[in-house]
């Protein structure tokens, strides 16, 4: 009777031990997805790759989910290393190779991205030791998915902060046009920053004084959704459905009559785009 | 009733302590507003000055090494009084023209400094400009006269501004800088072309009339052929005539703008639900060519794809059949849906109107001798790109590594062929 008493008061203690374990092993095999994961992707596949690469001493970048060059050289020679294609892709072999050789503490690796902080993942080094710090904490209850969601992947050229403050722009002014014409907003700040008679970045662009009504009223400071910050990433790939306009007006308000003077391109949603 | 006398007073009592609070606190920005406007416009005012120092400066040299300096100091004069005068509420009509004409002068003498442009023109160029800055700086003191007395403060500048009839000084004086940069700094003829491609203002093609456009837009998008279509023409004073195409098939709405002469494609963008599902990157790739093949786009190759939430958008370029070479500036861009590979977008402005390239010797390129020790050549092949005169240059395009300070950089590099220029350079993430 006590052995069996004894055996029932160590199964909470396994289960906990069990439990426990599970934890603290970093995510195993089957954490990456089924994708190859090649230059240009973008996502938490990359995230894992990165942190992998740097675990194993192969990656010295920042792990920020964007696969660049600096992933693409370092999974390049990690396959050299270990004998595999070198292709820079990471296909099943390499992910299969890449699980079996490193770590990836996903929890430790998303709280840092999440929060903001300047953190590596070396392989031999505590884990804690190698949080830089930075971040203010702003993200607060938000998911590491959630974070990195709000980052893109840009061409050369662009920053976050341009992604940023287009997004804050296009909706302040555009949120209740057609997705065509919150594109056709941002493609008008960009033919701006390229045009000679405007300052030649974003935002000078925006904060040009009276440029933008969204800068008067303060609506600019509305926190931007995903369509206006995608209807941005859109035109900075390359779309103008303004057809090259550079500026917009709505005539229902509009009181300006110089603004009347400018040639006339196209009208989409209450704006109609000109030179 | 007494509770009630109480509750009264004390909100009489809390809404005047807003009031004036808030009263406080605009008055305190209007203060600060009317420094920085007033700081901002003495800098300009005093930078114009030096900016026609220099200008005249640069004339007295035959050497072009002494004329760098002045040379230079026009450049960063030119930037930085722009930059005062973007952020300053002057009249709009004025702005535009006086900030397109510090960006000729300042592009100009770049252009002269690197022996580009010839002496004797840019003698004759710069020696209007210094009459014509002249000029201006008189008219520039009448205009602003009064705008540094504290009195005037934001709201008489904003009030001038969106006034129904704007002062006929600014607007005298918009003019004239207009008449000075056409005078001084005349389009050359590569701007010229690349003005041209940009407007798509000289294509030979027949018009295709409306039911072209519509036949065009099913042609190329037979998904769509259910769907219900509203076309609509651009506004007559438009730089280049096209059909605007919108059309909505269930969840789907979107718009297709087609030029008018020959119908060929400006843009198609289409805004849908995208589900969670993600096919693979090789996948959407080869729908991506499966459409351009379709569309008749067949002398594009794929250059790079980006990933973001719900989209890939992927990038393709010409590929010049006589030199092999990547002609960046008429490229094509495709976004798909990552849910199922559904074409959402594409882009083909810049595809239109070919770019002129013309035969070019590619002298020997040894990069060894080209680059410093531990910088790896990690691929190499022909590209064009524009130089500072915008004309197209055949290049040797490089993607080369280099490890510094424990970190390797990848670069991109465009060397011209013939020269040996470096004509681009960046840094690639």
């Amino acid at each position: 009777m006590q052995m069996k008493s004894a055996r029932r008061n160590r199964r909470p203690v396994l289960a906990v031990l069990v439990l426990v374990l599970a934890l603290s092993v970093p995510a195993g095999k089957d954490a990456f997805t089924a994708q190859n994961i090649g230059r240009g992707a973008f996502g938490d596949d990359v995230i894992e790759l990165q942190a992998r690469l740097q675990w194993t001493g192969f990656y010295d970048g920042k792990i920020d989910g964007k696969f660049g060059y600096g992933t693409y050289w370092a999974l390049r020679n990690f396959q050299q290393d270990y004998g595999l294609p070198i292709d820079g892709v990471a296909g099943a072999a390499t992910k299969e190779k890449l699980v079996s050789v490193s770590k990836y503490h996903k929890d430790f690796v998303m709280d840092n991205i999440a929060a903001g902080k300047t953190f590596t993942h070396y392989g031999g080094t505590p884990l804690e030791a190698q949080v830089k710090g930075g971040g203010n904490g702003a993200a607060g209850g938000q998911t590491a998915n959630q974070t990195a969601n709000q980052t893109a992947n840009l061409p050369a050229g662009y920053s976050d902060e341009d992604i940023q403050l287009m997004a804050n722009a296009v909706y302040g002014e555009a949120r209740g046009e057609p997705y065509e014409g919150q594109v056709a907003v941002a493609a008008v700040i960009l033919n701006r920053v390229e045009h000679a008679d405007f300052p030649n970045t974003v935002s000078g662009v925006i904060f040009q004084p009276l440029a933008f009504t969204a800068v008067a009223d303060g609506q600019i400071w509305l926190t931007p959704n995903e369509r206006a910050k995608e209807a941005v990433i859109d035109a900075i790939n390359g779309w103008d459905p303004s057809e090259n306009a550079i500026y917009y007006f709505n005539p229902v308000t509009a009181t300006s009559k110089w603004i009347w003077s400018r040639p006339h391109i196209k009208k989409i949603g209450q704006h109609i785009f000109c030179m | 009733m007494k509770k009630l006398i109480f509750v009264l007073a004390y909100t009489v009592a809390a809404l005047a302590i807003f009031s004036w609070s808030a009263s406080a606190k605009n008055e305190r920005l209007t203060l600060v507003l009317n420094g920085q406007y007033t700081d901002q416009l003495t800098e300009a005012t005093e930078q114009m000055n030096q900016l026609e120092q220099e200008v005249r400066k640069v004339l007295l040299y035959q050497d072009q090494t002494a004329a760098v300096e002045p040379f230079d100091n026009i450049w960063r004069l030119s930037s930085e009084i722009r930059n005062n005068i973007s952020g300053l509420p002057l009249d709009r009509e004025f702005t535009t023209e006086w900030m397109n004409y510090l960006t000729r002068l300042g592009d100009y003498a770049e252009l002269a400094k690197t022996g580009a442009i010839p002496q004797d023109k840019w003698e004759k160029a710069l020696g209007n400009a210094a009459a014509n800055l002249n000029e201006f700086s008189n008219e520039w003191s009448s205009a602003t006269q009064g705008m540094f007395a504290g009195g005037t403060g934001p709201d008489t500048w904003f009030a001038q501004l969106e006034s129904e009839e704007p002062d006929k000084r600014w607007a005298n004086l918009g003019q004239a800088v207009k008449t000075y940069s056409e005078s001084d700094f005349p389009l050359t003829t590569s701007e010229h072309d690349e003005q041209k491609k940009k407007d798509l203002k000289h294509l030979e093609d027949k018009p295709i009339g409306r039911d072209g456009a519509l036949g065009r837009f099913k042609e190329l998008f037979p998904d769509y052929d259910g769907a219900t279509i509203h076309v609509s023409q651009s506004e007559p004073d438009a730089p280049y005539p096209f059909y605007h195409i919108r059309f909505q098939d269930g969840a789907r709405i979107g718009y297709a703008d087609f030029t008018e002469r020959g119908g060929h494609l400006l843009s198609l963008l289409i805004e849908r639900p995208v589900g969670e599902d993600v096919l693979p990157e090789a996948d959407i790739r080869k729908r991506a060519e499966d459409f351009l093949r379709q569309a008749g786009y067949e002398d594009l190759v794929y250059e790079e794809a980006r990933e973001n939430s719900h989209f890939w958008h992927l990038s393709f370029v010409r590929v010049d059949p006589d030199t092999g070479g990547k002609v960046f500036a008429d490229g094509v861009q495709v976004k798909l849906a990552k849910d199922d590979g559904e074409v959402l977008g594409v882009n083909a402005m810049e595809y239109i109107q070919k770019e002129n390239l013309k035969a070019q010797p590619i002298n020997p390129f040894d990069p060894e001798e080209f680059f410093a020790d531990g910088t790896k050549v990690q691929s190499e092949e022909l590209g064009y790109t524009a130089n500072r005169e915008l004309v197209q240059r055949l290049c040797h395009l490089l993607i080369v590594t280099k490890k510094t300070g424990g970190r390797t950089d990848t670069y991109r590099l465009m060397v011209d062929t013939e020269t040996g220029e470096v004509l681009k350079s960046e840094i690639l993430d």
